[in-house]
Order: structure tokens, then sequence, then C-alpha cells
């Protein structure tokens, strides 16, 4: 009988990633004639501006707080701009994680390729938690802008990294590789 | 004994679909992008043929339809190894880090399947030859469904998407597999006085399996895009070091940002 539920979660388990295949298939065709500075993070850079919103937002109703002590709750209509912000962020993180993941496949050595494979889901891991985090703190006591800033930094640092490492294997003559991995991220 | 009405229909849409599958094969020369796909094609339909030519000259319970059966079904199930393989082979070829232990695996996979065939066979009562291929059918069945899950979640994880007939193949062999698991299964605890109900279902799955594989030879190939140009080993090798070094900064510095929100 346990053949038969391996089988069943075995069948479930192809079912699912070959869903997740036609998505990154749509998504690919979706990118071919999409600009290149489309294809690489791009909504953290709006950070000032959330944050100049929310400000503005604050200085209406809120004006005898502190502001980093300001919270903001998915709730709030005025606050929108924060959940939107945050899966925007969201997006940043995957994309950077999606080029990471297709440099680090190319690594000639089975050992250097681990290790960043496990660096990878570290940094995964840890990204994962704290996005649970901040959807637990926009339903309950509201996330505040200090939080939102340090969720940028993360994603900024390795979108800062993963430029670096791209500009890198552009400078060494190789553009259409970097092209080709822009655009199927 | 003769077979039934049910059963003739079944073979003969079987016998149908694997010349079918064969003649597209050729027609669309995917021999030059897949050959063992292509030569599993051509097996499928010299043992179909062999088979079905000794249960008309000896009928379906004589001796030789039973050592056909049992052979041609050791050789197919040798060339869906070998399809899998190439599978793995077309898609992860390109990886000089993966495909080698992926090589490995694989010829694991089979001296661990083809072993417990042997022991099987050798500690059993009844015939060694059926249960050799048996043993190794159920070892090696669900070897097939984890190295394809394995090869489409790695697809996945990695944007190393299949291409349209490479995916059908990897549908078909999994939904054949999948069928197999539990065919088998039940075929050993409950219905071994039901063998004929276990080849017909086995036959209705493999028809399944064949109708994915001709779906996209339907139409002419789509062209092999080249595969992205690789980066020199030694640019690679300097690069990916430097970056190693920077991702164990950043899990700290997230680990460390993670740590002091939950305090």
């Amino acid at each position: 009988m346990l053949s038969v539920i391996l089988a069943i979660l075995v069948a479930l388990s192809l079912v699912y990633f070959l869903r997740s295949q036609r998505e990154i298939e749509r998504r690919i065709s979706s990118q071919r004639n999409t600009p290149r500075e489309q294809l690489v993070p791009r909504h953290y850079k709006s950070f000032t501006q959330v944050e100049n919103a929310l400000w503005a937002a604050v200085q209406e109703h809120k004006r005898s707080m502190t502001w980093e002590q300001v919270r903001f709750k998915a709730r709030e209509p005025e606050f929108r701009i924060v959940r939107d912000y945050i899966d925007g962020v969201r997006e940043d993180f995957r994309r950077d994680h999606r080029i990471y993941g297709q440099v680090i496949i190319h690594s000639p050595e089975m050992r250097l390729f681990a290790q960043l494979e496990w660096q990878r889901v570290k940094v995964e891991f840890a990204y994962y938690k704290w996005c649970a985090l901040a959807w637990l703190l926009l339903r309950t006591v509201g996330i505040s802008v200090h939080d939102l800033r340090q969720l940028t930094e993360i994603v900024a640092t390795l979108a800062y990294r993963v430029r670096s490492m791209l500009a890198t294997i552009e400078n060494s003559g190789q553009v259409e590789f970097v092209d080709s991995i822009l655009r199927q991220s | 004994m003769h077979l039934t009405l049910s059963e003739n229909l079944l073979w003969w849409l079987g016998i149908g679909l694997k010349f079918l599958l064969c003649v597209l094969v050729f027609y669309r020369r995917l021999y030059k992008r897949l050959p063992l796909f292509s030569l599993y094609a051509v097996f499928l339909v010299v043992e179909v043929s062999a088979v079905w030519l000794v249960y008309r000259v000896w009928g379906y319970r004589s001796f030789p339809a039973w050592y056909t059966y049992w052979w041609a079904s050791a050789v197919v199930l040798i060339a869906r190894f070998l399809v899998v393989a190439e599978l793995c082979w077309t898609s992860l070829s390109t990886y000089r880090a993966i495909w080698p232990l992926v090589r490995k695996l694989l010829i694991f996979i089979a001296v661990v399947a083809l072993s417990y065939a042997a022991v099987t066979a050798f500690r059993t009562k009844s015939s060694p030859l059926a249960t050799f291929v048996l043993s190794s059918e159920r070892a090696l069945e669900i070897s097939f469904a984890f190295i394809l899950v394995a090869l489409v979640g790695f697809g996945a994880r990695y944007m190393a998407v299949l291409r349209p007939v490479e995916s059908n193949i990897v549908i078909g062999l999994g939904a054949y597999s999948f069928f197999q698991v539990i065919n088998n299964t039940f075929m050993q605890e409950w219905m071994s006085k039901y063998f004929h109900w276990w080849v017909s279902v086995r036959m209705v799955a493999f028809d399944i399996a064949m109708l994915i594989w001709i779906i996209p030879l339907r139409n002419p190939l789509p062209p092999v895009e080249p595969s992205p140009t690789l980066i020199s080993e030694s640019v690679a090798v300097g690069l990916l070091r430097q970056l190693l070094a920077q991702m164990r900064e950043i899990t700290e510095e997230m680990k460390r940002i993670t740590r002091s929100k939950w305090k």
C-alpha cells in the first residue's frame, strides 16, 4: 500500500512541476520583447516614493505619533500602497532568485554548485520567514517604516549583487548569455 | 484459449497506435533528436508483431506465447530505461556539474533494481523469468516516476524548460509508471486471479501514454533553439567563488535581521 501512496504523491508532484514549467514558458514568451531594464528588479527603488506617500497620509490622520513608530495595516485603504509595495518587492526577490539560479547551474564544479545552492536555500528560507512575519504584522499590529526599510535593504543588496554578477559576466564578453538569462527569468 | 472481444479490440488499438507512433517518429525525423526514443518506438512495433504472430500460431496459453511475452516485456522495459536516461541526457548534459552526478545515479538505480529483481527471481518457486521481469518492472517503474519528477522539478527550479516533445514523453512515461505501480501493487496483493484484468489495465495505460506521445508529432517539430552560450570555465569558477562569498554575507545579514524581528 505504501507504493500506492508514493505513486500518488509522485503523480501530484509531477503535475505541480509541469504546471510550473508551463508558467515559466508563458512568462518567457511574454518577456520576449520586453525592454531589458524591465527584466531586472526595480520595485524596491520606489521605496522613497512609498515613504513620501505614507508620510502624507499619516500627516492627515495621525499627527501626534513619531514617524518610526507608526504602523500600517493592510485593512486601512490609504495604506494599500504598503501591500502593493511588499508584493512588488516580493517579485523583485523572485526575479533575483531566478537569475541567481540560472547562473549557478552553469557552475563547472559540483562542490561549488552545491555550496552556492545551499546559500540560495538559506537566503530563500530566511526571506520567506521574513515574508511570513511581514504578512502577520500587516494583519495584526501593523508594519512599520523601519520594517519596510529593512526588507528593501535585503532585496536591494541581493539585486546589487546580482547586477554586479551580470555586469562581470557581460564584461567578459558573454552578452548573449546575460541576455538569455534575463529573458528566461 | 483465445482472447475475448474486448481484449482483441484493445490489442488492435494498441497495435495501431504503436505503428502510428513509429511512423510519425520517422516521418518527423525525431530519431535525429531522440535516437533512443525512436529505437523504443521501433521495439514496440517489433514486440507487438512478434507476440501477435506467436499468439496466432501457437495460441494465447502456449509455452512459446508465454516466453515470447515475457522476453518482449523485458526488452521493452530496458528500452524504456534507456528513454528515461536519454531524457536526462538531453535536458541536463549542458550542465557540467550536474550531469556526472545524474549519470552515476542512473547507473546506481539500474544496478539496484536489477539486483533486487535477480534476488527475487532466484528465491521464487514459480517462474524465474516472469518473476524477474515483474520485480525489475516494479522497481524500475517507481524509479522512473521519481527520476521524471526530479527532472521536471529541476527544470522548474532552474528555468530549464523541457521542449514540447520531451515534455509529452515525460508525461506519457510518468502516467504509465503511475498506473503500473498501482496496477502491480493490486495485482500482487489481491488480483493474482485476474491476470487478464491486469494485462488489460496495463494496455489501456500504455495506449494513453502513446496518445500523449503522438500529440506533438502531429505537426512538424519546432526548430531546436540553441542553448545559451556557456561561460568559459575560468571565468565561471572565479566569478562563482566571488558570488559564494557575497551570498554568505547576505545570508548572515538576513539571519541577523530575522532574529532581531522574532525577539
